[in-house]
């Protein structure tokens, strides 16, 4: 596979479409990250781009932050800018796939051609180190007997997290108080102050305060036990087949020259292989899960869907 | 390793030459980044963090510690000398700031605020390497419901900066409670006042308002004095001080008195230097034997607000290191910092890599003990100069400044127009006798007030009387009555006396 | 923008107060209209719990604009406010200019906007000494350069004379 795609990488380059013919030669290729600088997008981003200019000869890269607006800013600009390969975005699922749903925006999911998946953060249910409830089975025991009574952060109306706990709600038929905190801090001194019960939170937050002992993770929305956090149960060990969380990747704006689509995916694909970015990645608890430009937009379009469904069936807003 | 050693060993290293330079450097560049309208210390480090990642790790931790002190004082020059404060948390050093400019005192206003950011920035690197771990658990007792009464304590401060007319005090309020609401509620989801404009969706960004409110009006008065006197001069310009400043003596309290005020804001994540820097202006003015001398060029005002907001920034990172919870952006921002160089702040750190924690602590208080040197000369050197120039330069020079400023904020050219909106909005709001201090407070309170009120009642399921039974709320309601009656007792009594001596 | 007022700015020599009466009123009434256009636009906000706050201050604004005006039935107030605009030729000059320099900054690119904007702003306000006035834009931009493209790397407007 990966020698495939060195192939295809060497044919690309070898015979350069019309686009293709002098990119990236010159001009600086700007990468619009939807949060502002210092966030965990926008370090991944900063992170990656002396890499990626290592593995495309001649490219110069330039983080633009465009935050506001959950992220819409950001993601409008990278959907509409010019597909010549000089502007490509960062997209952060399922947060630019709701956005349309739930407001007129600017671009829709087909705005963008997906380049490559970095990251994805499997959603977690957490509770505080002391609390009474010690797995998934009491917490779900106990918001059966007392409806609403547990309060549950998480990251927003239509964020990542609030749909992963929408997800548990229906498999497990229960109901709990969600508190829309903004952001992680704030929810992470409300769960260790013991202001509330528990919240739904990327593994990748998680994981630190869980192996500082500060917190019990009482499960992972992943297939498997994730590497970064092995202690953590997932939640089809225990009887829920829930796969769910946010996922951060590379997109294009449609219209994108393929040769340079899979420059960018090849790039990219090495990037996460070399071992001083695997290092860092390592540093700052990325779950890194690569996925190239077929199976990244497949994987999108079939997440699309499911939250369409949802839209339809149970409205958030 | 007992604290002692690795405390020693710390210091050590510090003060190898490269881990030495690198805190000159982040100092300088601070005051720099910080002076600049629309920069701040925290864009400033999260730029610096990908390239510090083949650094030596007390390299990029003395550059950012070095960044982030001298960032925060760096708000003050042009708050003294142009009457525009560089960051948020520098506007009450406005107050006292520009009439002691005004009045040919600039050079010892310079290095007033200098001392005092030195002093309140060392009392907070001292509090950090001290009393982390019993200030750690403070930050955890407040939740929503504290939070919300930490606001309204907030609040109740906006009604010393009402000025000369409390109607229209409490209108710039409310002008500045609005703006909070426009855009998405971070709540519920929905938008608010966007009139359907796309980019009003993300709200205002809290420093193209400042920028606008404080950094156009100046401008667009330079410029009318410009065009009005034929032989074009400031009038700004900062002359050698006929009389150096020496009573340091003075100043001791309101230093004690606003490094604590500092320290305790700065544990309360989300809370913030400017709240530090008000509430400290507030209580220096509220001792003082004479506060009608305040916002006159008191140099216990200026004291104040630059002792306060400093002693925030070594204190803010406590719950960071401690917990591994950053409190406010630029928290957030050095938290990445350390990931970058492979270590998880939270209380492991400080057992598995004691000597690094306490060299970042130690640097800490170091570079803001560099303020002491490099604070004033910079200020003196390199920006004062400016003011040299003829007004009819300086206002296009400002309003350029800013533009680049607010732009590199988002990258944003519909920012740039609402600077100039805001601009001429806070113009004519000055010209009206409305005072601009209240917008900025309703700007950043009103937001955290509604939003924590709001978590507070989900979490409450709704009942009022449960946001207020906590300890910690039921201390913060208590100071919020004290501050409120201590003018109300202050008037009777002033009533009665005045009332006895016209009897006898 | 236009000006609250032109009672505002007539020439001193009334009777004290008079001034500032009349700008108050002027203004309250302005701030009620503005308030009305919130009120009106805080009707499409769906969610009652995300309305009530910006009611709130609403309704807060409407007491103290409605207080503000009835002051000036009762009170005289007692001393002149100053002229809003000490020098209108030089206000509407800087503003507009102001509002070309902004609206040219995302064609045009920011330096060069700046390197027309910043000394024509200054000559016609003034300022006869072009070598001075030259030098000053010149190395303005060079540090701006300096500190925002070399040292941070801030993105900018693409620009139009050479290609940043």
């Amino acid at each position: 596979m990966k020698k495939l795609l060195g192939l295809t990488l060497a044919a690309g380059l070898m015979l350069p479409g019309a686009a293709m013919a002098d990119w990236p030669a010159g001009q600086p290729i700007n990468l619009v990250v939807a949060y502002s600088a210092g966030g965990g997008t926008d370090i991944l981003a900063r992170t990656m781009v002396p890499f990626l200019e290592r593995y495309i000869e001649g490219a110069r890269f330039v983080v633009v932050n465009r935050p506001g607006a959950g992220g819409e800013f950001g993601f409008t600009e990278s959907a509409n800018a010019t597909p010549d390969g000089y502007t490509i975005g960062f997209v952060n699922a399922p947060a630019f796939l709701t956005l349309p749903y739930e407001r007129q925006t600017r671009y829709t999911f087909e705005s963008f051609e997906p380049i490559a998946n970095l990251v994805t953060d499997p959603a977690s249910l957490i509770v505080r180190a002391d609390s009474n409830i010690e797995s998934l089975e009491q917490f779900v025991a106990y918001a059966k007997e007392n409806p609403n009574a547990l309060t549950v952060g998480q990251q927003g109306y239509g964020g990542s997290m609030h749909l992963s706990l929408e997800a548990m709600l229906r498999s497990a038929e229960i109901e709990v108080t969600q508190v829309p905190f903004p952001g992680i801090p704030p929810a992470s001194t409300a769960l260790l102050g013991g202001h509330i019960a528990a919240n739904m939170w990327g593994l990748g937050e998680a994981a630190p305060l869980a192996k500082e002992g500060a917190i019990r993770v009482l499960g992972v929305m992943a297939r498997d036990r994730v590497a970064l956090y092995p202690d953590a149960p997932t939640f089809a060990e225990q009887g829920y087949d829930l796969f769910s969380g946010s996922d951060r990747g590379f997109a294009a704006p449609a219209g994108t020259p393929q040769e340079i689509i899979d420059t960018l995916g090849a790039a990219i694909e090495r990037t996460l292989q070399d071992p001083e970015f695997l290092a860092a990645a390592e540093a700052q608890f990325l779950p890194l899960n690569y996925m190239g430009p077929a199976e990244y937009k497949a994987y999108l379009g079939e997440l699309n869907q499911q939250i369409g469904q949802l839209w339809e069936t149970n409205p958030w807003r | 390793m007992p604290m002692q050693d690795a405390l020693l060993s710390a210091l050590i290293e510090i003060f190898a030459w490269q881990n030495f330079l690198a805190m000159v450097v982040g100092v300088i560049g601070g005051i720099v980044v910080g002076a600049l309208p629309g920069l701040t210390a925290t864009m400033g480090i999260a730029i610096l963090i990908p390239l510090t990642f083949t650094m030596e790790p007390l390299i990029a931790l003395g550059m950012v510690a070095g960044i982030y002190n001298g960032g925060i004082y760096g708000g003050a020059i042009p708050a003294i000398l142009l009457g525009i404060p560089g960051t948020s948390s520098s506007i009450p050093t406005t107050f006292d700031g520009v009439p002691l400019a005004r009045r040919g005192d600039a050079e010892n206003a310079l290095r007033v605020s200098a001392y005092s950011s030195a002093i309140g920035g060392i009392a907070s690197g001292v509090a950090l390497l001290i009393l982390a771990p019993p200030l750690a658990t403070v930050t955890l007792l407040f939740g929503p419901a504290e939070y919300f009464w930490v606001a309204v304590f907030g609040m109740c401060s906006i009604a010393v900066l009402l000025g000369d007319d409390a109607f229209k005090g409490l209108i710039s309020a409310a002008i500045g409670l609005l703006i909070g609401t426009i855009g998405i509620d971070s709540v519920s989801g929905h938008e608010r006042f966007t009139f359907d404009i796309f980019y009003l969706t993300g709200g205002f960004d809290f420093i193209v308002l400042l920028a606008g409110l404080y950094g156009i009006p100046p401008a667009i008065t330079l410029a009318q004095t410009a065009a009005s006197s034929a032989i074009a001069s400031s009038g700004l310009s900062v002359t050698r001080a006929k009389t150096r400043f020496r009573d340091w003596k003075s100043l001791v309290p309101t230093w004690i008195r606003s490094s604590t005020i500092g320290i305790v804001v700065g544990v309360l994540p989300g809370v913030g230097g400017t709240m530090a820097a008000f509430l400290s202006y507030n209580e220096a003015r509220r001792a003082d034997p004479d506060p009608s001398s305040f916002g006159k060029g008191s140099y216990k005002g200026l004291a104040a607000s630059e002792c306060g907001n400093n002693a925030d920034n070594a204190s803010s990172l406590i719950p960071t290191l401690t917990l591994g919870v950053p409190g406010n952006a630029v928290a957030a921002v050095i938290m990445g910092a350390f990931l970058v160089q492979g270590l998880q702040p939270g209380p492991a750190m400080f057992r598995s890599e004691p000597v690094l924690v306490y060299a970042f602590i130690l640097q800490m208080i170091m570079t803001a003990g560099m303020l002491f040197f490099l604070g004033g000369m910079i200020a003196l050197r390199v920006f004062a100069p400016v003011l040299r120039l003829p007004p009819a330069l300086i206002a296009p020079v400002v309003i350029c400044l800013s533009v680049i400023g607010v732009y590199t904020i988002q990258n944003s050219i519909f920012d740039i127009y609402a600077l100039l909106g805001f601009g001429v909005l806070g113009y004519l709001l000055q010209a009206t006798g409305f005072p601009l201090a209240p917008v900025v407070l309703g700007l950043i309170l009103g937001p955290m007030a509604e939003q924590q009120l709001r978590l507070a009642l989900i979490i409450a399921r709704g009942d009022f009387v449960a946001i207020s039974t906590s300890a910690v709320s039921l201390i913060i309601i208590s100071l919020i009555l004290v501050v409120l009656a201590i003018p109300l007792v202050r008037f009777v009594r002033g009533h009665i006396v005045r009332n006895r001596s016209r009897t006898r | 923008m236009t000006q609250p007022n032109d009672e505002a700015t007539e020439s001193p020599g009334e009777k004290p107060g008079a001034r500032s009466v009349v700008q108050d009123r002027v203004l309250a009434i302005l701030i009620i209209v503005v308030a009305t256009f919130f009120w009106i636009e805080s009707g499409r906000i769906r969610a009652a719990e995300a309305q009530m706050f910006p009611r709130m201050i609403l309704i807060l604004i409407y007491g103290l604009a409605g207080l503000l005006a009835l002051r000036t039935l009762y009170l005289q107030s007692d001393h002149r406010a100053p002229a809003i605009i000490t020098s209108y030729p030089a206000f509407a000059l800087f503003v507009l200019t102001s509002l070309v320099y902004v609206s040219s900054v995302s064609s045009l690119g920011f330096f060069t906007a700046s390197v027309v904007y910043m000394p024509v702003v200054a000559f016609l306000l003034g300022l006869r000494r072009h070598g001075l006035n030259i030098a000053v834009t010149f190395i303005f931009l060079a540090a701006t350069y300096t500190v925002f493209v070399v040292i941070f790397a801030r993105p900018l407007p693409r620009e139009m004379l050479w290609g940043l």
